[in-house]
C-alpha cells in the first residue's frame, strides 16, 4: 500500500549515536563521515577558485597592453623567483609531514615540520618585499601601468594569503607548544594545511602563467 | 597519549574507507618523493623557457608541466587520492566555473 | 539549567544569559537569529519600499520636480540595493536559518557562531549603506555600480566609498552563510535523512549557496578592483592606460546573473512545500524537481553575457549566450509543470498560504517568459535599458521571490509562534497585493515598449507615457497597502492569534513531528527518518515514530560575545576605507585579536535537559 519505501536496515550511524548524544554542532556525529570543519575548507577552496580566477583572469586579459614601461620582461628576474618557488613547494611538503605527525599522534614531529613550515613560508614572504621593492626602484608601481596594477594585486592578495596562512600556522605552533592537545588535533592540523597547499597551488599556477610566460603574453 | 592514538587511528580507518587504492595512509616516503618530483618539473619549467627549440611550444609545455605539479599536490600533499570522493568534486567544481567563466572573460574581451 | 564547560570559562569570558537583550545579542541558536533576520529584513523592505514608492510619485506625472534630480539617482540606486542585498536576500536567510535545521532533523547549523557573525555583519553593512542618507551622498551609480560612473571623475565625493565598502561588508555575511548552510545540509542529516529524501527547500537551499560560494568571490574581486582604482589610483578600469570598462560589466554579472538565481530558488522550495501540503499530494515528480534545481544551478552560470548584448560581444558571443538563456527556461518549465502537476487532482485548499503560492505560480510565468523574449539577442537590442526590463524583474523578484516568501510566512507563522495568522486579513491582503502589484508593473512592458529608458528623472508629456505611468505610481500604493495589511496581520497574529495547535495544516515535513513553537534543542530525540514526507508518513501510512538516539541530556553550541564583536571590527574598517587609514588598520587589527578570541575560545558547550529528563 504504502508509496513510501521503508529502510531496509538501520541507517548508517544510528547505532553509534544511540550509545552517545551527539552534540549540534561542529562536532555532530557527521552524515558524511567527516569532519565539517574539513568540508568547510574544501568549499572554501572551491570558492576560492573563482577568486583568483578573476585576478588571474584579469592579469592575462590586461597582459601586453600597458601603454607605458617597465614591461613584465624587463624586470621579472627568473632565477630569483624559482628559488622563492621551491621554498614555498617545499613549505608545501613540511606542512605535509606536520600533518602526518598530527595523525599519528606524534606531537613532536608536529612541532618540529610546522615550525619549519612557518620558517619558509616567512622566508618566501621575505623574497616577495625584495622583489617588490626592487621592481618599485625600477620604476613600476602600483599606478605605473596596468602591468603595475595587475601584478601587484595579484601577487599581493597571494601574499596575503601566505601572510594569514602563516599566521593561522603560528597560532597552532604556539598552542601545540603549550601542550593543548585538545585544539591541535588531527582535524584542526589538517585544515590549516588543506589551506596551506591550496596556496601554493595557486603559486604554481602564477609562476608559470605570470613569470614564465612573461614574453610570450608580451 | 592514548586518547591521540585512537583518533588517528580513527582518522585512518575513515581515510581507508574511502580510498580507492590499497593504501590506507601516505607514507613520508612518498612525501618526499612527491617534494623531489615537485622540485625537478620546476626545473624542468624553468630550462623549458631558456632553451630556445621550445619556444613554439612553450605555452602547452608550461601548461602541461604546471598541472602536473598541481595533480601531485592535490593528490598526495591534499589526500584526495586516498580522501573522500567528495572533496574532489568539490575542487573539480571550482576548477571548471573558475576556468571556464574567465576563459570565456577573456575570450570575448578582445 | 545549563552547565558551561570549564575549559573555556577559565580563558575567556563566555555569555550566559539566557533572557533579555544580552542573550539576544550573543545568541549562536538558529531559530533567534532566524527570527532577528526575519524583522530586519522587513525593515530594510520598508524602506526599500518607501523609496520605491517616492520614486514612483516623481513619474506619476510628465515633468515633474518632486525630488532632485541627484536625490532621485541615490533614490533608485539604494532601491535596488537595498531590496536585493538587505530585503529579499536576508528574508530568504531568515527561512533558511529557521527552518534548515528543524526539516533535516538536526539541533544547529554546522558552525553557530558563523552563523550568527553572518546576521552581525549584514545587520551592521546594511545600517551603513544607509547611512549616507543623512548627509544626501546615499550611493548614486545605480545597483549596477557600472564604471566609469563609480570612479572618481563621475563619482568624486562619498556616494560610491559607502556602496563599495558596505557591498563588500554584506556580501561577507552571505559568503559565509553559503558555507555554513552547504555544510548543515551535507553533515547534519539525522540518520536516514538520505539526500534524496531532504525537503526541495532544503535542496534549493543547498543549490542556492553553492551559487553564493561561487559569485560572490567575482563581486568582490570587482569592488576591490575600484576602490583600489578610487584608493590608489591603480588601472583597472581607466581607459586611457589600456583598460577595458568592459571588465567591471563581466565581473558583476558573473556573480549578478546567479544572484537572480539564489533570490528565486530558495522561493521554488517554500512553494514546492506549500503546494503539496494544500494539495494533500505528495510532490509531482520529486526527482526532476532536484535535478531540475541542479541543472538552473549550472546553467545559471553560463548565461551572464545577456545582460551585454548591446556592448558590441559578435555575433558569436551573442549567440552563444542567447541560446544557454534560452536553455535555462527547460528546467524552469519543467518546474513550472511539475507544480500544475501536484496541484491537478489535489484537494486544495485555498487558505492564504496557498493563494500565494498560485499567486507565485501566475506571476512567476509571466516574468520568466518576458525573460525569455530577453534571450533573444535582436530583439533585447530594442528593450534593453527601458521599463521592459523593469517589468520583467519585477515579475520575478516581487510575483516570484516575494510572493513565494509571503506564502512561506503564512505558511510557517504557525510553527515559530504557535499561534495562526488571521485568514482574512490574509487574503484582503493577497488581493490588494496581487491586483497593486499587477497595476504597477504590467504598464511597465508597454512603457518600455514604447520606448521609455530605465533610471530616467522625467519624462514630456508629449511622449504618450502619462496614463500610464499615473496607472503604475496608483498601482505602487494599492500594492503598499496590500503590504502594510500582511504587517498588520502579523503583528496582530502574534498576540492575538488563535492557536495553532502543533500541525495547523496537516503538513507532511520533519519541522512540524517537534513541539511548536520548536524547544531551543529542536528535537528532544534526533528522528530516525525512513521516508520523504516523513510526517505525513508516520501520520497516515503507519510509519513508525523511530527514533535515533536514547532520550538524555543534549549538548548545545555555547552563546559568544565574538560574532558581534568582530562584525563590529570589520564595520570600523569599512569607515577606515571610506575616511582614514588609520581607522582602517584599527578595524583591522581588532578584527584580527577578534579571530584569535574566536579561535582560542572554542565552540563550547551547553548541557540542556529536556523534559521529563530532568537533572539528576
Amino acid at each position: 500500500m504504502s508509496t513510501y519505501p521503508l529502510p531496509q536496515q538501520e541507517p548508517q550511524g544510528a547505532q553509534e549515536s544511540v550509545a552517545l548524544q551527539a552534540p549540534a554542532h561542529e562536532a555532530h556525529h557527521a552524515a558524511l563521515g567527516v569532519d565539517s570543519k574539513k568540508i568547510g575548507m574544501w568549499l572554501f577552496i572551491a570558492s576560492d577558485c573563482m577568486f583568483f580566477g578573476a585576478l588571474i583572469g584579469t592579469y592575462l586579459i590586461y597582459a601586453g597592453k600597458s601603454t607605458v614601461g617597465p614591461y613584465p620582461q624587463d624586470l621579472f628576474d627568473i632565477p630569483l623567483t624559482t628559488v622563492s618557488t621551491f621554498i614555498l613547494l617545499m613549505s608545501s611538503l613540511a606542512m605535509a609531514m606536520a600533518v602526518h605527525g598530527a595523525q599519528h599522534g606524534d606531537m613532536k614531529k608536529l612541532k618540529r615540520w610546522l615550525g619549519l613550515t612557518i620558517l619558509m613560508g616567512l622566508t618566501f614572504l621575505g623574497f616577495q618585499v625584495y622583489e617588490y621593492s626592487h621592481f618599485i626602484a625600477a620604476g613600476l608601481t602600483l599606478s605605473r601601468n596596468l602591468f603595475g596594477t595587475t601584478f601587484y594585486v595579484l601577487t599581493g592578495t597571494h601574499g596575503v594569503h601566505v601572510a594569514l596562512g602563516v599566521l593561522w600556522l603560528t597560532l597552532l605552533f604556539i598552542t601545540a607548544l603549550r601542550g593543548d592537545t585538545k585544539r591541535v588535533n588531527p582535524v584542526n592540523v589538517e585544515i590549516a594545511g588543506l589551506y596551506w597547499h591550496f596556496v601554493d597551488i595557486v603559486w604554481i599556477v602564477v609562476f608559470a602563467v605570470v613569470y614564465l610566460m612573461a614574453d610570450v603574453a608580451a | 597519549m592514548a586518547e591521540h592514538q585512537s583518533q588517528a587511528a580513527a582518522v585512518h580507518h575513515r581515510a581507508g574507507q574511502g580510498g580507492k587504492g590499497t593504501e590506507r595512509t601516505i607514507t613520508p616516503k612518498q612525501y618526499f618523493t612527491v617534494a623531489a618530483i615537485l622540485a625537478v618539473v620546476t626545473a624542468l619549467e624553468v630550462a623549458v623557457v631558456y632553451i630556445e627549440a621550445m619556444r613554439p611550444v612553450l605555452v602547452p609545455a608550461l601548461l602541461f608541466l604546471s598541472f602536473l605539479k598541481f595533480l601531485f599536490v592535490v593528490m598526495y600533499f591534499m589526500h584526495l587520492r586516498i580522501d573522500k570522493a567528495i572533496f574532489s568534486v568539490l575542487l573539480v567544481t571550482g576548477l571548471i566555473m573558475g576556468l571556464g567563466t574567465f576563459i570565456a572573460i577573456g575570450a570575448i574581451i578582445p | 539549567m545549563a552547565t558551561i564547560t570549564s575549559t573555556t570559562a577559565r580563558t575567556l569570558l563566555r555569555p550566559t544569559a539566557q533572557k533579555g537583550l544580552l542573550s539576544w545579542l550573543t545568541t549562536v541558536d538558529h531559530k533567534r537569529i532566524g527570527i532577528m533576520y526575519f524583522w530586519t529584513a522587513l525593515f530594510f523592505l520598508f524602506i526599500g519600499g518607501v523609496e520605491a514608492l517616492i520614486i514612483r510619485l516623481q513619474l506619476a506625472r510628465p515633468n515633474q520636480t518632486l525630488v532632485h534630480p541627484e536625490t532621485f539617482n541615490q533614490l533608485f540606486t539604494m532601491h535596488g540595493t537595498t531590496m536585493i542585498f538587505l530585503a529579499v536576500m536576508p528574508l530568504i536567510a531568515a527561512f533558511i536559518n529557521y527552518l534548515l535545521p528543524l526539516m533535516i532533523g538536526a539541533r544547529d547549523v554546522a558552525f553557530p557562531r558563523l552563523n550568527a557573525f553572518s546576521y552581525w555583519i549584514f545587520l551592521l553593512g546594511g545600517i551603513f549603506l544607509n547611512i549616507p542618507w543623512f548627509f544626501g551622498q546615499a550611493p548614486n551609480a545605480a545597483w549596477t555600480g557600472y564604471v566609469p560612473l563609480t570612479l572618481n571623475q563621475y563619482s568624486p565625493g562619498l556616494n560610491a566609498d559607502y556602496w563599495l565598502a558596505g557591498l563588500q561588508l554584506v556580501g561577507l555575511g552571505t559568503l559565509i552563510s553559503g558555507f555554513n548552510f552547504i555544510v548543515t545540509i551535507f553533515n547534519m542529516r539525522a540518520p536516514g535523512m538520505t539526500l534524496l529524501r531532504m525537503p526541495v527547500f532544503a535542496w534549493t537551499t543547498l543549490i542556492m549557496s553553492f551559487l553564493v560560494i561561487m559569485a560572490f568571490p567575482s563581486i568582490t574581486i570587482a569592488l576591490f578592483f575600484i576602490m583600489f582604482d578610487r584608493m590608489f589610483g591603480t588601472h583597472f578600469f581607466n581607459i586611457a592606460a589600456g583598460a577595458d570598462i568592459t571588465l567591471w560589466q563581466h565581473l558583476f554579472w558573473v556573480f549578478g546573473h546567479p544572484e537572480v538565481y539564489i533570490l528565486i530558488l530558495p522561493a521554488m522550495g517554500i512553494i514546492s512545500e506549500v503546494v503539496p501540503t494544500f494539495s494533500r499530494k505528495p510532490l509531482f515528480g520529486y526527482s526532476v524537481m532536484v535535478f531540475s534545481t541542479v541543472a538552473i544551478g549550472f546553467l545559471g552560470f553560463s548565461v551572464w553575457s545577456h545582460h551585454m548584448f548591446t556592448i558590441g560581444m559578435g555575433a558569436v558571443a551573442n549567440t552563444a549566450f542567447a541560446l544557454t538563456t534560452m536553455t535555462i527556461a527547460i528546467p524552469t518549465g519543467i518546474k513550472m509543470f511539475n507544480w500544475i502537476g501536484t496541484l491537478w487532482g489535489g484537494s486544495i485548499r485555498f487558505k492564504t498560504p496557498m493563494l500565494y503560492a498560485l499567486g507565485f505560480l501566475s506571476m512567476f510565468v509571466i516574468g520568466g517568459l518576458s525573460g525569455v523574449m530577453h534571450s533573444a539577442a535582436p530583439a533585447n537590442m530594442q528593450q534593453h535599458d527601458t521599463y521592459f526590463v523593469i517589468a520583467h524583474f519585477h515579475y520575478v523578484l516581487i510575483g516570484g521571490a516575494l510572493f513565494g516568501l509571503l506564502a512561506g510566512m503564512h505558511y510557517w507563522f504557525p510553527k515559530v509562534t504557535g499561534r495562526l495568522m488571521n485568514e482574512r486579513l490574509g487574503v484582503a491582503s493577497f488581493i490588494f497585493s496581487l491586483i497593486g502589484f499587477n497595476m504597477t508593473f504590467f504598464p511597465h512592458h508597454f512603457l518600455g515598449l514604447m520606448g521609455m529608458p530605465r533610471r530616467i528623472y522625467t519624462y514630456d508629456a508629449a511622449m504618450g507615457w502619462n496614463t500610464l505611468n499615473m496607472l503604475s505610481t496608483v498601482g505602487a500604493f494599492v500594492l503598499a497597502f496590500g503590504f502594510t495589511l500582511v504587517l498588520v496581520n502579523l503583528l496582530v497574529s502574534i498576540k492575538k492569534g488563535k492557536e495553532a495547535g502543533p500541525d495547523p495544516w496537516d503538513a507532511r515535513t520533519l519541522e512540524w513531528i517537534t513541539e511548536t513553537p520548536p524547544p531551543v534543542y529542536n528535537f528532544a530525540v534526533t528522528p530516525l527518518v525512513s521516508s520523504r514526507d516523513e510526517f505525513w508518513a508516520r501520520k497516515y501510512q503507519g510509519a513508525p515514530a523511530l527514533a535515533a538516539e536514547e532520550p538524555g541530556p543534549i549538548i548545545l553550541p555555547a552563546p559568544s560575545y565574538f560574532p558581534l564583536l568582530m562584525s563590529i571590527a570589520l564595520t570600523v574598517a569599512a569607515f577606515g576605507l571610506v575616511y582614514s587609514n588609520l581607522l582602517l588598520t584599527i578595524g583591522l587589527a581588532a578584527t584580527l585579536l577578534c579571530i584569535i578570541g574566536w579561535a582560542f575560545e572554542g565552540v563550547g558547550e551547553v548541557t540542556i535537559y529536556p523534559k521529563g529528563f530532568e537533572q539528576q
